[in-house]
């Protein structure tokens, strides 16, 4: 049986042991210790961005809501309950982040997002340099599959992925019953599947 | 079977769960033994975790392609614009009274709102129609009296304004009077009253 794991390497770093847990770092912050909130926006900044970068298609708009989300989440820091737990900060930053992505959808209008991120396209996802035009293809390719997903969906798959959450913490994250977080997730690996094939 | 494995809803849910790991050890021995019996599940179990790990495959190659910026990076990043925006809002209300101390002395408030009325009083006065006096109805004269007077006599005054050729002495007396009243000051506004015998002629 495969389950869905992440790749820490490829992210933020690996955790030490040593290291000091979430909660105790959100404790610390409320003292006044800003090392401790640099150390919470260390360990969560690369999950975040690319849950954003995913969700909204561009790297400009997640990098804007991702400075938002800091912003608010440190701002706020009383009113998050550090006793509920190991990953409550995480599912909590995460869910500010889905908040701010959604405003930020709501905002800009689907049509309005729909021309600009066709621009980001242009602009932002043309190959780099050093990157073959067959990469650069596989890359639009895969980018175009995600956006076909519904937002819904979309929220599900990626919390899972980038936040490695539990579907019970999804739900609660996304106020929605259990069954419903689990029937995104298989319809979103499902049509994600079918799209990859279609195309390949 | 546990309150959690009943509440869900399909096949899909428990086989999704099962995958995920996040079910009690005696919950995983009951989907364990629904898979050894039922080859439908088996086969929905299987297309599942190929679709999960299509999604998980497409989603890992697309972070090697497009990785963004250094996480290590972005972390400075996201840190010098939290310290700024603390910085802002500590600095943000000494600003705001300072502002309203030095930028604005009490009696500028006072000194607006005079400097306004006076503005509006001066626009309103401009566009005012001089004032018409209104007189009994037969005694109106066709244009207002005070820009007759000093021009015109008594004689031209009730000549211009009745309809009569030749006014009669003790009227023309009285309009005489009159003017010279208005003249020193005596009244303020012309106002003419004839006796009704007057009329009485025509």
């Amino acid at each position: 049986m495969t389950e869905m794991t992440l790749d820490a390497s490829s992210r933020s770093g690996p955790i030490r042991p040593a290291e000091p847990n979430d909660p105790a770092l959100v404790e610390r912050v409320r003292d006044g210790d800003l090392e401790a909130g640099e150390e919470l926006v260390r360990r969560y900044t690369g999950p975040l961005m690319r849950y954003l970068q995913r969700l909204v298609g561009s790297e400009h708009v997640a990098e804007e809501l991702l400075q938002q989300t800091w912003v608010s989440a440190l701002d706020n820091l009383d009113r998050f309950n550090a006793a509920a737990g190991g990953s409550a900060f995480k599912g909590w930053v995460f869910r500010i982040a889905t908040n701010k992505a959604n405003d930020h959808w709501r905002s800009s209008g689907r049509e309005r997002q729909a021309k600009q991120g066709l621009r980001l396209v242009m602009a932002e996802h043309g190959p780099p340099a050093g990157q073959s035009l067959e990469m650069a293809e596989e890359q639009e390719r895969l980018r175009w599959a995600i956006e076909q997903l519904p937002q819904s969906q979309r929220e599900v798959l990626l919390l899972r992925y980038y936040g490695e959450m539990k579907f019970v913490e999804i739900a609660e994250l996304l106020g929605c019953p259990l069954n419903t977080a689990l029937g995104r997730m298989h319809k979103a690996m499902i049509k994600l599947k079918q799209l990859m094939e279609e195309h390949e | 079977m546990s309150d959690l494995l009943q509440k869900l809803q399909s096949n899909e849910a428990i086989l999704l769960m099962y995958l995920s790991g996040e079910l009690g050890e005696e919950d995983r021995a009951d989907v364990e033994r629904m898979l050894s019996s039922d080859s439908a599940l088996r086969t929905q179990l299987e297309g599942l975790e190929q679709a999960q790990a299509s999604s998980q495959e497409a989603l890992r190659r697309l972070d090697r392609l497009a990785p963004g910026p250094d996480a290590l990076v972005l972390s400075r990043r996201m840190m010098r614009a939290v310290r700024r925006h603390h910085l802002e809002r500590q600095e943000r209300p000494i600003e705001q009274e300072e502002t309203e101390r030095v930028g604005r002395p009490w009696w500028t408030y006072g000194l607006g709102t005079s400097a306004a009325a006076a503005l509006l009083l001066l626009v309103w006065w401009t566009y005012q129609e001089p004032a018409v006096t209104e007189y009994p109805g037969w005694a109106r004269p066709t244009q207002p009296p005070v820009q007759q007077f000093p021009r015109a006599s008594g004689r031209e005054w009730l000549e211009d304004f009745l309809p009569v050729s030749e006014p009669m002495p003790e009227n023309i007396g009285s309009v005489e009077a009159h003017f010279t009243a208005l003249a020193s000051g005596e009244i303020e506004q012309p106002f003419f009253y004839f006796d009704e015998d007057l009329f009485e002629e025509f």
